[in-house]
């Protein structure tokens, strides 16, 4: 039990994550590749904050709120004047830049040597110590960022969006100011993303940079490509099958000796052949 | 539709594989027959750190060849699973091996790893072994690290160092957990008034290859030593280069040529190291696999030494016992990396010694 509690934590911090990608790549059609950048950054605000300023669970989330938000707020400026496979290069950039700073801003995030002992959240002083009770944490969370994002998808705000994914500069002679709107969105899901963070550091107890690299982003990517893009629901299932089918891999009793490499094959075939049956994931609204 | 049918199909193959999970047979098993240990080995087994699962799982094949026939107590069973070297991963591994295959015995690798799932078996009462560097891994009863004995290396370097009236050092460090541990080690000793001094500290990413440009600045800063805490592959395009530069300046290291693929390369030169795997060690497994091994493969030999010595000595599947067996009675084993120590917070480590590379050999110096 305590197994499938961990597997749906997991799957839990993967739909969020991917839910707050959806809403650059799907919704506005920006390639971003920063997300793990502000998932660690939200991460190590909590970790720094629970463990070296003794400050509680939630303050800590504000604290990544505000740092996230601000770096996401100067980066997105810079963003918002690139398109396509530009703004991959940029924003994989900055997830590089990121993590070269975890790893090497020792008096802060101890560098390649992690941080211990960050502790579960207290909620209205109630210790959420049990993986039952965070999980329960958890699943609030993502009904509240599912929400949260057919919120945006269905308001003018997320029209606008998916207007500049259709066509930029078509929008821009509507007299929509389309960087400020880009600019806005990269906020959004960079501030969400840290709130993830935060509760990730907060279950694994320990976090070091090598969690945060720019494979993880990429890892977000095939995500909501499988998935599909622009889609709420396509965001949370790309999570239950990206989460879940290496585990289950696990039980299908292949052959000792080749077992971990047999289990990466059928997975990579497994995800390429449901590219080849549904290009544009399983709930995308459109293709890349 | 179609997504409806996808769907459908992917969840019926969760609920058929969980169903066979559930139900599929299991061997009878004798009434007499000897109680079961499982071990349940958390390494890379896929993808960059593979070469360390091969090496690791052909250890545990070799170790328990023979083992289990011999033994009085137990049956050792050994499970292994592919982290991919993703800690994220590390929780919901070790929260399968504890709560679906009910393993008596964790061991995982590296810092990282270990970390993650150290609280979950103090909480579940397994036992888990990690070969790792940082003493918060080992924090618990039922915790225990195979590592480098860090401090005393760091140590034998220092007093070495100041021996041969060394005044500054020029660093290389890999930017790894391991790595830093050292150095942040040395930092402490190097405060002292009287003494060696680091001068630089020079980092580099684990994937660097060339050194040209930094070995030009350590040229230019001149130290008495660059101290290298680098490891495979780097070390070797390391060396390389270093003996192309013609630079004067004596390299030395902690456990560093140990992981060089060319020895020759550090021809003369001394460095600190409590890690190695003993060469009688070294011979078996080549014997025994046809391949040479990582350092950590000893570590790991060590480990299921330590855990079969656990349960053999105390005679009982009852952890508690067993960890107290291992604390009290492990002490000076002769293992894979030569005489092991214990302390009480249940840190297994070597005695630092110097070497040397000798005709392209690792000798202890004074033995060569």
């Amino acid at each position: 039990m305590e197994y499938l509690i961990n597997l749906a934590i997991l799957f839990c911090i993967y739909g969020m994550l991917a839910l707050s990608l959806n809403l650059v790549v799907g919704m506005t059609g920006l390639l971003s590749l920063a997300q793990a950048a502000f998932y660690g950054i939200g991460a190590y605000a909590c970790a720094i904050g629970m463990t070296s300023l003794g400050l509680g669970f939630f303050t800590t989330v504000l604290l990544g709120i505000l740092v996230n938000g601000v770096l996401a707020f100067i980066v997105g400026k810079i963003l918002s004047r690139f398109q396509g496979d530009y703004y991959a290069i940029v924003s994989a950039g900055l997830s590089i830049i990121v993590f070269s700073v975890l790893l090497n801003w020792k008096d802060l995030t101890n560098g390649p040597l992690g941080i211990f002992g960050i502790s579960k959240p207290a909620v209205f002083g109630y210790q959420l110590s049990s993986n039952l009770a965070y999980l329960l944490l958890c699943l609030a969370a993502v009904v509240l960022s599912y929400f949260f994002y057919n919120l945006i998808d269905k308001s003018s705000f997320g029209r606008t969006l998916k207007a500049i994914r259709e066509d930029e500069q078509l929008t821009r002679s509507l007299g929509y100011n389309t960087k400020h709107f880009k600019s806005i969105i990269f906020v959004i899901s960079a501030v969400m993303s840290g709130v993830v963070g935060a509760m990730f550091a907060s279950y694994i107890a320990f976090i070091d940079p090598s969690t945060f690299q720019l494979k993880e982003g990429i890892f977000l990517f095939t995500i909501i490509i499988v998935g599909g893009l622009s889609s709420a629901r396509g965001s949370i299932a790309g999570a239950l099958i990206l989460i879940s089918l290496p585990e289950i891999l696990r039980f299908i009793g292949l052959p000792y000796e080749t077992a971990a490499q047999l289990q990466q094959i059928i997975y990579g075939g497994l995800l390429v052949l449901m590219m080849v049956l549904k290009p544009q994931g399983l709930f995308g609204k459109y293709k890349m | 539709m179609k997504q409806k049918i996808i769907l459908s199909l992917i969840l019926s193959a969760l609920l058929v594989g969980a169903a066979w999970w559930h139900f599929r047979p299991r061997p009878e098993v004798a009434d007499n027959a000897k109680p079961e240990v499982k071990i349940g080995i958390i390494y890379p087994m896929s993808g960059d750190g593979a070469v360390y699962g091969e090496a690791a799982k052909a250890e545990a094949e070799m170790f328990f060849r023979d083992f289990n026939n011999a033994s009085s107590c137990c049956s050792y069973k050994v499970i292994f699973e592919d982290n991919q070297l993703k800690p994220s991963r590390n929780a919901a591994i070790a929260q399968k091996l504890i709560n679906l295959d009910k393993v008596d015995v964790l061991v995982t690798f590296l810092s990282d790893f270990g970390a993650v799932v150290s609280p979950l078996a103090e909480q579940n009462k397994v036992l888990h072994f990690s070969i790792a560097t940082d003493p918060a891994v080992a924090s618990g009863k039922y915790n225990f690290m195979a590592s480098s004995n860090v401090e005393g290396e760091v140590q034998k370097l220092y007093d070495t160092l100041n021996q041969n009236l060394v005044r500054n050092i020029d660093v290389v460090i890999v930017n790894a957990s391991g790595p830093q541990s050292v150095l942040d080690h040395l930092e402490k000793l190097a405060q002292k008034e009287d003494g060696v001094k680091i001068g630089r500290v020079h980092h580099v990413n684990e994937n660097e290859k060339d050194f040209r440009l930094l070995l030009g600045k350590i040229k230019q800063n001149n130290p008495d030593y660059i101290l290298v805490l680098l490891t495979m592959p780097a070390i070797d395009a390391f060396m390389r280069q270093y003996a192309e530069s013609k630079i004067a300046i004596p390299v030395t290291g902690i456990e560093t040529f140990t992981y060089l693929h060319d020895k020759t390369l550090a021809e003369g030169m001394w460095y600190v190291d409590s890690a190695a795997p003993t060469p009688e060690f070294l011979e078996k497994y080549q014997a025994q696999t046809g391949s040479r091994t990582t350092n950590d493969a000893g570590y790991l030999d060590l480990i299921l030494q330590a855990v079969t010595t656990g349960y053999e000595g105390a005679q009982t599947t009852n952890r508690d016992k067993v960890a107290d067996y291992i604390l009290n009675n492990f002490n000076n084993a002769e293992t894979a990396i030569g005489p092991v120590q214990v302390n009480p917070d249940g840190i297994i480590d070597g005695e630092p010694v110097l070497k040397i590379i000798v005709n392209g050999q690792i000798q202890i110096m004074g033995e060569e």
